[in-house]
Order: C-alpha cells, then structure tokens, then sequence
C-alpha cells in the first residue's frame, strides 16, 4: 500500500508567546492584544475547514475506477483480488454492477469466527492454536453471504462534510460514490478525507 | 464571580516597538503637528481663524504612531472628524443652554454614527466634544467649523502622514483608503 505523508497540523495550538513573537517580528505597533489575535486565527481556520468540508465534493477526492468485487464471487478469489489491489476493502457489485455492499478486512475477519478488531498477533495465535485455520462458517463461502448491507453510498457532488458524518455515524472507513443508476463510479476512504484536511496548511 | 474573573483580564499588552518606530513615531508626529501649528499661529491665528485643535493630538498618536490600525487610516481620520464635527456643531444648537447635555450627547452620538460608517477614530470623540465646550470662538464658527479648522487641519495631518509614512523602507501608509 502506498503511505502518502500526512502532515497532521489540525488545529496549531499557538501559545502567547507565538503570537508575541510574532508581533515582535513585525515593527510597527499592532493594536490587537495576543488573545484578540489567537482568537480570529481560531475562527478564521474553522472558517476555512468549514468551507472545504462544504464546498469541496466526493469526486474531488475520490479514488476512481475502484476494484469491484461480483457478489457471488467466493471467498478465495475476492481476498485474492484484495491482496493484490493491496487493499483493504471494495465495494461489492451485482450481475448489472450496481452497488450492494462493501466487503473489507473485518467482514473476512467476522466469517472466520474471528472478532473484527483482532489484532495480527490475535489472528496468528487463533491459527496456531486452531486446526481449523480461516474455514469460514458454514454458508458463508461467497461474498455476498458476509458484506455489510445495506450498501452506504454517496453521489459524486456529496459534500466532504457528509462524507465524514457517514464515516463517523455507521463506523465504516470507505464510502462508495456511485452515479445515478448506482454503479461505482470511485470510493473515498477515511484517509482521502484526512489528506484533503490536511492539504488546508494554515 | 464570573464578574470578578473578567476583572483580572485575560492577556498580556502588545510588545514594546522597536527604537526605529519609536523614532519615526516621534518625527512624523512632530512634523505634522509642526504643519498644522506654524499654518495655525502664523497665518490664520492673526484673522481670528483657528486651525488647530486639541483633537489633532490625539489622531497624531494614531496616524503617525500605530499607522497600521485601522482606526488611524484616511477614512477613518478625514470621516470620523469630520462626521463628529458636523454632530459636535448639530448638539450645540439642540441642547446648547444645558452644556452637559448637549457634550454627552455629541460624543455619544459621533462614537455610534463613527461606528454606523466605519470611520471610528477616537480623537472623533473629542472633536465633537469641542464643538460644545470650544467656547464663543468655536461656537460663532457654526458649521464652518466642520471644514475649518477640522477638516482641513485634518487634511493637512494626512498628507504629512502619506508623505513620512513612507518613507522608511519597512514601514507603509494607508493600509486602505476605502
């Protein structure tokens, strides 16, 4: 997987000081006090969060042309099409390619009995431990028999802002844009979110 | 007790400026108030015509001390004197036989009509309280007194303030004329 580097300056805390500094820094004499001045940088960089997370849209940030997975593929082949995506998660499509589901690491985790916040180490124990080693459950050989349904989808004009409260309200870290007859058209994950937070350096 | 918390304020004062702006500060502010002054004492003063006042001192320490405040920039200066001086004059007439009355009142007013136009300049204030408390040579100017000698001395402060201002390589005025 590729990492890109996210410079994580979220909210700089400035001190006093800082500000001070700053002040010093310029010569002529600033009638603003230190808090005056922390105070609008507060809500000035809100402000500007607030008008990304309104205005820039999932299409901006999307990964397009994502890896789908058929619905009725088996288990196999789709952890297959994952590891070699090397991807954590696709979105899972009927015959016609519309959107049902998402399938990720922790549905294959919950069809082999494991808990889906296992850690690496907890998954190598269970397989030493068990001869029986990532036999799903009975039943659940194909896809479709463990994604999460219903599909959480979103358009391609949806605001950031609802991206992230789709995120955050059905604890998912991938979201599936789909067009109007609701083939996927890319996917935006947490980190898609995170960068394009980040790219906003005050 | 919340009261009493905010008593205790809440930051530090700004930081000292540097020698370069104290000495600036204290040049362009000598030259402008030299400008309107000799102008004052030497030509009108003989006729009777006054140009200088009391309030001009206070928009020096602004204009040519803490240029970049908004409150010290053009239309700040020429609005908020002028705009004071036409209120100063107006509560005068209303309410000059009850002094108190007609001062409170010409401050109180300018500071919201200042606020009204966004030209708030402090030395407004004082301004529109001399055309109360001025005196028979104040009052007898009537509504002249909002050109001569507020408006013009105030004029003349700011062309000495776009001049000086300038003229030091790290410092620049105004920040914005409109």
């Amino acid at each position: 997987m590729t990492v890109r580097q996210s410079p994580i300056c979220f909210q700089p805390a400035l001190s006093d000081r800082d500000v001070m500094d700053a002040m010093k820094a310029i010569e002529g004499y600033i009638d603003i006090t230190p808090s005056d001045f922390r105070e609008i940088y507060r809500l000035a960089f809100r402000h500007a969060i607030d008008r990304v997370l309104h205005t820039a849209s999932a299409r901006q940030i999307m990964t397009p042309d994502p890896h789908v997975i058929p619905m009725d593929m088996n288990l196999m082949e789709a952890a297959g099409i994952l590891a070699r995506a090397r991807i954590s998660g696709a979105p899972v499509v009927d015959p016609v390619f519309r959107v049902t589901g998402v399938v990720s690491e922790k549905d294959f985790l919950t069809a082999f009995g494991l808990d889906p916040s296992a850690s690496f180490m907890q998954i190598i124990r269970h397989c030493l431990l068990s001869q029986e080693c990532f036999q799903p459950s009975t039943g659940k050989d194909t896809v479709s028999a463990i994604i999460s349904r219903p599909a959480i989808t979103a358009g391609p004009d949806a605001s950031l802002s609802l991206l992230s409260g789709l995120m955050s309200e059905n604890r998912i870290n991938r979201i599936p844009i789909v067009d109007y007859g609701g083939k996927a058209i890319g996917i935006v994950t947490r980190g898609d979110l995170t960068h394009a937070i980040a790219a906003l350096k005050p | 007790m919340i009261f009493w918390q905010k008593l205790k304020g809440r930051t530090q004062s700004p930081p000292r400026v540097g020698i370069r702006e104290i000495f600036w500060s204290w040049f362009s502010s000598f030259a402008g108030l030299a400008a309107v002054g000799f102008t004052h004492y030497r030509f009108l003063e003989p006729h009777g015509m006054i140009l200088i006042l009391g309030s001009f001192g206070a928009s020096a320490v602004l204009i040519y001390g803490a240029i970049r405040s908004p409150l010290a920039q053009p239309r700040n200066l020429m609005g908020g004197h002028m705009l004071s001086a036409f209120v100063g004059v107006t509560a005068f007439r209303i309410a000059g036989t009850e002094p108190w009355f007609a001062a409170a009142l010409a401050v109180s007013t300018s500071i919201a009509l200042m606020h009204l136009t966004r030209t708030l300049h402090p030395p407004g204030g004082a301004t529109a309280l001399i055309a109360v408390i001025g005196g028979d040579g104040i009052h007898n100017l009537g509504y002249l007194y909002v050109l001569i000698p507020t408006g013009l001395g105030a004029l003349i402060m700011l062309l000495i303030a776009l001049i000086l201002n300038n003229l030091p390589s790290y410092r620049r005025y105004p920040e914005f004329w409109w």
